[in-house]
């Protein structure tokens, strides 16, 4: 028989197995079916599987266009006559209709022994035993191309219950791992709060304390610039200043000199590198397809547009030669000046003239043009160093605290998730081998690859935010069929991201970065890593910061 | 630098100029190739086209036939044309008079044939000229017309031959051939005396201080781009102008990124300085709308006039040239006369040896064109459904990952590729042992829904003595040579330093065959198959990103005689290794895709158009691109859905995939570089209308089928330009962005353009032509708006047709091997309709022995039913295949543009042998400009037998 076996079983008029629905119907209903047509969510069961039954009329009503109706015999005759799909949940009749049409989740599998199931319509008789779905073999009935499968529910159904009682184990053990890990940052949170409110007391002590300290400074300040003043003067203070101006011209000049040698240096630097860039483009070879490349002649060419001819400036160059020469300054002339005004003024406006330089002077050193006065040779009072040495300490003391606040405020306003949970992962590092390269991953860090050949390190991002994707178990994501057991293995990714950026450059490329999504796990594990494009890396890791909480069985049945 | 003309300009037909506004900012590195200024026969037989032109009447030409020496025997002409220069050289002339129609026009070098000459640098170099094209290109054209007469009267000798009296007027001094058919004149060789053969001679130093002539500069010696290529031989250049009188346009000459009716190439407002370029080479970032070379070559040309169609094939795998020029039409209203169009063809070596092809419309052309060069060979079935790539897929669990996620969406998918990452260091036949550990077992997981897997073998061998592959290639010889002739050519590629297999060596044939044997491909299954690419050949190192013109093949073939070969040579020897693979009587048909290709590739490849890029220009690019390829007779080509370089937003990936959906060969690719971008990626709306695209295909793979095997049987192209349905609608010749497919009436023109919500078809004639997707009917000849948002593919049926689906998606064409039909019929205006559908496994070779479903249907012809009658020549060979296929059905067919008189229509009569039953049709009828329809449910016919089902 095999070929000739689809219309035979047709023509036995199709509807109905053993049992009294019709093939594919589910007893269940339609629960948790995704389309957004179905008006049997929720619905009850039997009252479900009872608009399967024939009615008094011997006719079917299509479930969501309950205007066409339809000879019962025409349930499961292989050819589709609702438009939602409805009267064929057995055969792949209806698996032409949009998605959003469905009014059936699929063809049910029973898979007694295991848990029941639906497959997508038009996996139905197309040759291929679905066991990841259809661990039944039911879906083949029709035995296209001489297929035949065989029940195998009993061996896949034993596998799975022990995958999901193994899987539900790990999830506890990951719920309770997250508990701890969630107590742990309780834990820190308090002790962080503790510590800022300590820290707020110390740096209200000390503020307290840099007042005292600065009126004890100014005070002895005072009595030392009285005593100043009548001292007899040794120099001029205009002497002092313009020799100071004198002194600082020269360093000036100094490092303009330098400051000059370097450019010249960079510019021939430069010139080396445009040497490079114009080797670079005349030669590159374009079938080497190398984006860095290209990207680099491209970038050139547009520099190249922008750039006017640097020819040197001869200008600039002579004013700075200029600069560089002796002064025309008279600074001799200048002392007399000030000599003048100092010596030959009457005491009034001596004083007066004396008071404006110390202004002026006040200026400069507030304006970072001269130096403090205490470089200005006149030794200090100990009195006077040793306030001052007091006040500088308690500013030091004070500036420290308040910035260890700052930090300590930022840590405990920095995201680390829900419940801060993730902040006692910080720090903790993880690695895995990956074909030629280990990868270390060190949680709200650094992730790096080492090449095993060269043991070289390439940075492939650092931390810089938690992404969650709540569509990642949604059919835009995952895809709008169910996995089947193959993907079952492996936990499911939580939705919950760490982005990393910002690493290394690749020389042809962009700067490296790295999506680390997270799936629940007791240990934490890298499990994979891929490069789906150049430079951008996707790890998952497995952490408990990431598990439900306990009791997640519910869940392992829903996935098969 | 670059000789195309970038100023605005306006070309008379619409659609060629947004074209050229829509172009990118041009990436191609124009220095990196050669303008025929630059190219020193070029450049020589343009200037002599000059002279000619610029002497008028006074031009002369030295080409002389001896009437003495002619001969007619067995339908083959011979005899000597002297070239009247240098004391007179002799060129045997041989016209072969073809049993189909076609004459063949040869000269040859007596001199070189004999061997009685030296050549420069000791060179090795055969001393003929290449005389072996034909050994790879052709497979036919052996037999003669026997009965062919001769007459020689007043210097002209007519030859008259072929089942219509065909002529050929031989017009002695100076030799020129017209070819007339009922009294018209429809090709003329040497009509402008711009006949050019190039004899040897030897290199005369001149004397101190003399400067040698303007021609005599490019002799002896060329450099370009830092590679001299020492030339042993010096000039030896073919060249011949070719007329097509009162035809005014030409196609074909692919490969080019132009227009499907071919622009002039001597300047002026909207065509291009320089001539249509055939030289293999990987051109990197090739720019659209210009006659630059690309990566293949096939020099045949078909020209048409309302009405007629007449094809030529020059045959030569030298560097090749080709201008095109138009006369202008005469300026008095009432003449008829049309432009004529006038071909100047110019190779750098081998024989002048062309063939003419008499049609006299497009169908014979390709038929006389297949029985040539071989038409297509038949495919797989997979290898017509959608293929997945990228450069690359990184590891095996990617693969599986990518695999499982098509099922997910529920796109079905046929094939995943393999770029050149997934080997042991660019090493082919290898795999990285680090990511791809166990290829065996990722083959099952594709295998066990009917999937492939393809991977990359490229002809540049790593250079590296722990490579079997290559220490075997190079111990045994089989490697192409450098110009000395004993070394083997060392040059850059994809690994490093390389070598390249030269499979115009039989022996280097047979043992590249040896490679994909099961126990040599460690790691390859029979459901791995294989990617022929860089075999222009592609040298990184190597002048114009190519291999020497004077390294040295097998046979002391010079690289610059067998260039364009290349590519061919390497991918039939792939094809023959995986043709034997299994073993005797176990063989499947292979699939090869390669980037290069010559006349006669069709015999064993698919092609695509190489790395075109993510943007709109590109989209538009490819149809006429594709439309070229399928009339010169290789119509298994595609181009990159979503473009190679660069990312494409999510409009033109779903655009892409929508025209994807209509390439012959379907393959979604990016660059490494490229984000990703599977169909499943781009979110919704995109998703849906992406799988809406593939299902389409999918649905319609039997009518693809059946063009396939049509152009398999008798060379029709599988995309049909205009020019080819309607030939009298001369409105339609230059149409190259909308086209029917096979033989279902169906006229596609896929959205390929920005933002577009409608776009504008032009239907030939006034038939009525239905809306594949709802019916709405038109009625008039000339220009509509249709609707042309994102999920809309214009898309119509022309009344008349059948056309045969399956509307049940699987998730690969190898599970849809049972499942029912369902056939369209789109009404003639005279209520009728008919079509075909071809049947095989879709994989063996049992066709070949009669294992296959031939059906006509037919609607209305005469008594208001449908019938499906055999096609098949001999049934009793299809009797154990049939069995196998009886079972399937027709589940549905549609009645589209049925009359109201329908409506009271319940129930239809099936009859099948000597059974009847009765089933169900309903009745909808169409509103707002829309046909009426009428269903019938699941008649339960057989497609492999015969029935009526009467609708009376």
């Amino acid at each position: 028989m095999r070929r000739g076996s689809i219309l035979l079983l047709l023509s036995s008029a199709s509807i109905t197995t053993a049992s009294s629905t019709p093939r594919g119907v589910s007893p269940e209903g339609t629960k948790g079916f995704p389309s957004p047509n179905s008006q049997f969510r929720g619905e009850r069961d039997e009252e479900y599987a009872k608009l399967y039954a024939p009615s008094a009329e011997k006719t079917f009503t299509c479930l969501t266009n309950p205007h066409v109706s339809i000879p019962y015999k025409s349930v499961n005759d292989d050819y589709c006559d609702c438009p939602d799909g409805s009267d064929e949940p057995g055969t792949s009749a209806c698996s032409h209709l949009p998605h959003k049409s469905l009014a059936i989740r699929g063809f049910y599998c029973k898979n007694e022994k295991h848990t029941p199931a639906f497959l997508p319509l038009g996996r139905v008789n197309d040759g291929i035993c679905d066991y990841e779905v259809c661990c039944d073999g039911s879906d083949e009935w029709a035995g296209v191309g001489g297929v035949k499968c065989e029940n195998k529910c009993g061996e896949i159904g034993k596998a799975a219950r022990k995958l999901a009682a193994e899987r539900e184990r790990l999830r506890n053990e990951g719920a309770r791992k997250k508990k701890e890990l969630l107590d742990g940052a309780k834990t820190m949170r308090i002790e962080l709060e503790d510590n800022v409110k300590t820290t707020r007391v110390n740096i209200e002590e000390l503020e307290e304390k840099v007042k005292w300290l600065e009126v004890q400074l100014k005070e002895t300040e005072e009595k030392e610039r009285l005593k100043m003043v009548k001292q007899p003067k040794e120099g001029s203070n205009l002497g002092v200043l313009v020799s100071l101006a004198r002194e600082r011209m020269q360093d000036l000049r100094t490092s303009l000199e330098k400051i000059r040698g370097d450019r010249d240096s960079a510019r021939s630097k430069l010139e080396k590198a445009e040497g490079i860039l114009k080797a670079l483009k005349e030669g590159y070879n374009p079938n080497f397809n190398d984006e860095g490349v290209k990207v680099a002649v491209r970038a050139w060419e547009e520099y190249l547009a922008q750039e006017e001819e640097h020819s040197e400036n001869r200008a600039e160059e002579r004013d700075l030669d200029s600069l560089l020469g002796e002064d025309e300054i008279d600074w001799e002339g200048f002392t007399e000046v000030d000599n003048i005004t100092e010596s030959y003024a009457p005491e009034g406006i001596s004083t007066w003239v004396h008071s404006k330089f110390t202004g002026f002077r006040q200026m400069l050193v507030e304006n970072g043009l001269l130096a403090a006065r205490s470089d200005d040779g006149i030794p200090e009072s100990r009195a006077l160093a040793s306030a001052r040495q007091a006040l500088q300490t308690g500013k030091t003391e004070e500036s420290d605290a308040k910035s260890r606040l700052e930090t300590l405020l930022s840590d405990l306003t920095y995201s680390y998730g829900e419940d801060d949970v993730f902040r006692p992962l910080k720090g903790e590092c993880i690695s895995s081998q990956f074909g030629e390269y280990t990868y270390e991953y060190c949680f709200l860090g650094t992730a790096y690859q080492k090449s095993l050949k060269d043991s070289s390190s390439v940075s492939l991002g650092e931390y810089s935010r938690i992404e969650v994707d709540k569509s990642v178990n949604d059919a835009s994501t995952r895809g709008i069929f169910e996995s089947g057991w193959e993907e079952a293995h492996d936990e499911g990714l939580s939705g919950v991201s760490l982005i990393h950026e910002n690493g290394q450059q690749c020389w042809n490329g962009p700067r490296r970065s790295v999506k680390v999504d997270l799936y629940c796990s007791a240990v934490d594990e890298l499990r994979s890593v891929k490069e789906e494009e150049k430079c951008v890396y996707r790890f998952e890791v497995g952490t408990a910061a990431v598990c439900g909480g306990e009791n997640v069985g519910e869940n392992v049945r829903d996935e098969l | 630098m670059r000789y195309r003309p970038i100023s605005a300009r306006s070309t008379p037909v619409l659609i060629l100029s947004f074209l050229s506004l829509l172009q990118p900012a041009q990436l191609v590195k124009h220095e990196n190739f050669k303008t025929c200024s630059q190219s020193g026969f070029c450049k020589r037989n343009r200037a002599l086209a000059d002279r000619a032109q610029a002497a008028g009447a006074s031009w002369t030409a030295p080409y002389e036939l001896d009437e003495k020496t002619l001969q007619l025997k067995d339908g083959v002409l011979t005899g000597k044309i002297w070239k009247t220069e240098a004391g007179g050289i002799e060129l045997p002339l041989q016209i072969s008079l073809l049993e189909n129609g076609i004459a063949r026009v040869t000269i040859d070098e007596a001199q070189r044939k004999a061997g009685e000459i030296t050549f420069r640098h000791d060179s090795k170099a055969r001393k003929e000229r290449y005389n072996e094209a034909g050994k790879w290109a052709l497979v036919g054209g052996h037999k003669c017309q026997r009965t062919a007469t001769m007459e020689t009267k007043e210097g002209v000798t007519t030859v008259v031959y072929g089942p219509d009296n065909y002529e050929a007027r031989i017009t002695h001094k100076p030799f020129s051939v017209q070819f007339l058919r009922k009294g018209e004149v429809y090709v003329v060789l040497n009509d402008r005396n711009l006949m050019n053969v190039e004899h040897w001679r030897p290199k005369i130093e001149k004397p101190e201080g003399e400067e040698p002539t303007e021609d005599e500069e490019t002799y002896w010696e060329e450099t370009f781009g830092g590679n001299t290529d020492s030339k042993p031989r010096g000039p030896e250049s073919v060249a011949l102008d070719i007329t097509f009188p009162g035809y005014d346009h030409v196609y074909g000459i692919p490969e080019h990124a132009t227009s499907l009716s071919l622009k002039e190439t001597r300047g002026g407002e909207g065509h291009y300085s320089e001539p249509y370029r055939l030289y293999n080479a990987d051109v990197f970032e090739y720019e659209t709308d210009s006659p630059m070379t690309l990566y293949g070559s096939i020099p045949f040309m078909q020209a048409q006039k309302k009405g007629s169609a007449v094809g030529v094939f020059w045959l030569s795998a030298a560097e090749t040239w080709v201008d095109v020029v138009k006369t202008k039409q005469s300026p008095h209203v009432l003449t008829t006369e049309k432009a004529s169009t006038q071909t100047h063809w110019i190779s750098e070596s081998g024989l002048l040896d062309v063939f003419v092809l008499p049609g006299p419309d497009a169908i014979w052309v390709y038929r006389q064109y297949g029985e040539l060069t071989g038409f297509t060979a038949l495919p797989a079935m997979f290898s017509i459904a959608y293929h997945q790539c990228r450069w690359n897929y990184v590891s095996q669990d990617d693969v599986e990952d990518v695999d499982r996620k098509f099922d997910k969406f529920d796109i079905p998918y046929d094939v995943i590729w393999l770029d050149i990452e997934h080997t042991d260091g660019k090493k082919y036949f290898t795999w990285d042992p680090l990511t791809f550990k166990k290829p065996e077992s990722m083959q099952k997981t594709l295998a066990k829904r009917d999937r492939k897997l393809v991977a990359i073998v490229d002809p540049h061998i790593k250079n590296d003595g722990d490579y079997t592959v290559g220490k075997e290639m190079v111990d045994k010889g089989f490697g192409v040579k450098d110009k000395g002739g004993d070394k083997v050519y060392e040059g850059w590629c994809w690994p490093g330093s390389s070598h390249w297999v030269d499979c115009f060596n039989p022996a280097a044939v047979d043992w590249w065959k040896t490679l994909f044997k099961f126990d040599k491909y460690i790691g390859s299954t029979p459901n791995l198959w294989i990617w022929n690419d860089m075999n222009e050949p592609s040298v990184f190192n190597g002048p114009e990103t190519t291999m020497p013109k004077d390294n040295i093949h097998h046979g002391n073939w010079e690289h610059r005689d067998v260039h364009n070969i290349n590519g061919m040579s390497f991918h039939n020897a792939t094809y023959e290794g995986l043709k034997v693979r299994l073993g005797n009587g176990k063989e499947r048909r292979p699939f090869v895709l390669t980037r290069s290709f010559f006349a006669g590739s069709q015999r064993s490849a698919a092609m695509w158009t190489g790395d075109n890029q993510a943007d709109w220009a590109h989209l538009q690019q490819a149809f006429p691109m594709l439309l070229a390829n399928g009339i010169a007779g290789f119509p298994f080509a595609g181009a990159d859905v979503g473009g190679f370089f660069g990312n494409p937003s999510k409009e033109l990936l779903t655009r892409w995939y929508q025209a994807g959906a209509f390439y012959p060969f379907f393959r979604g690719h990016a660059h490494i570089d490229a984000k990703r971008r599977e169909p499943y990626l781009a979110g919704e709306p995109y998703v849906s209308i992406i799988r809406d695209a593939i299902r389409l295909r999918y649905s319609l793979l039997p009518a693809w089928y059946t063009a396939f095997q049509r152009a398999s049987w008798q060379g029709m192209p599988i995309l049909r330009p205009h020019f080819v349905a309607f030939p009298d609608d001369e409105a339609g010749f230059a149409i190259d962005d909308q086209f029917f497919l096979g033989d279902t009436g169906l006229l596609a023109k896929p959205v390929v353009k920005e933002s577009a919500t409608e776009t504008t078809i032009y239907f030939p004639d006034d038939e009525v032509y239905y809306d594949y997707f709802d019916f709405s009917a038109y009625h008039r000849k000339g220009h509509h708006e249709v609707p042309a948002t994102l999920e809309k593919i214009p898309l119509f049926m022309r009344g008349g047709y059948i056309i045969p689906r399956k509307d049940r998606p699987r998730r690969s064409s190898g599970l849809m091997k049972y499942d029912p039909y369902t056939l369209v019929i789109s009404v003639s205006s005279e209520g009728s309709a008919g079509g075909v559908l071809y049947v095989d496994d879709g994989e063996t070779y049992a066709h070949e022995s009669g294992a296959y479903i031939h059906r006509a249907f037919t609607f209305n012809h005469g008594d208001n039913a449908l019938r499906s009658a055999n096609l098949h020549p001999e049934p009793e060979k299809a009797a154990a295949y049939n069995k196998v296929m009886r079972s399937v059905r027709v589940e549905r067919i549609i009645v589209v543009g049925v009359g109201k008189e329908w409506a009271t229509r319940r129930e239809v009569e099936v009859k099948q042998g000597s059974k009847s039953w009765k089933a169900k049709i309903v009745y909808t009828e169409g509103r707002g400009g829309r046909a009426n329809t009428a269903m019938v449910r699941d008649p339960k016919v057989s497609i492999a037998k015969d029935w009526s089902i009467s609708f009376a």
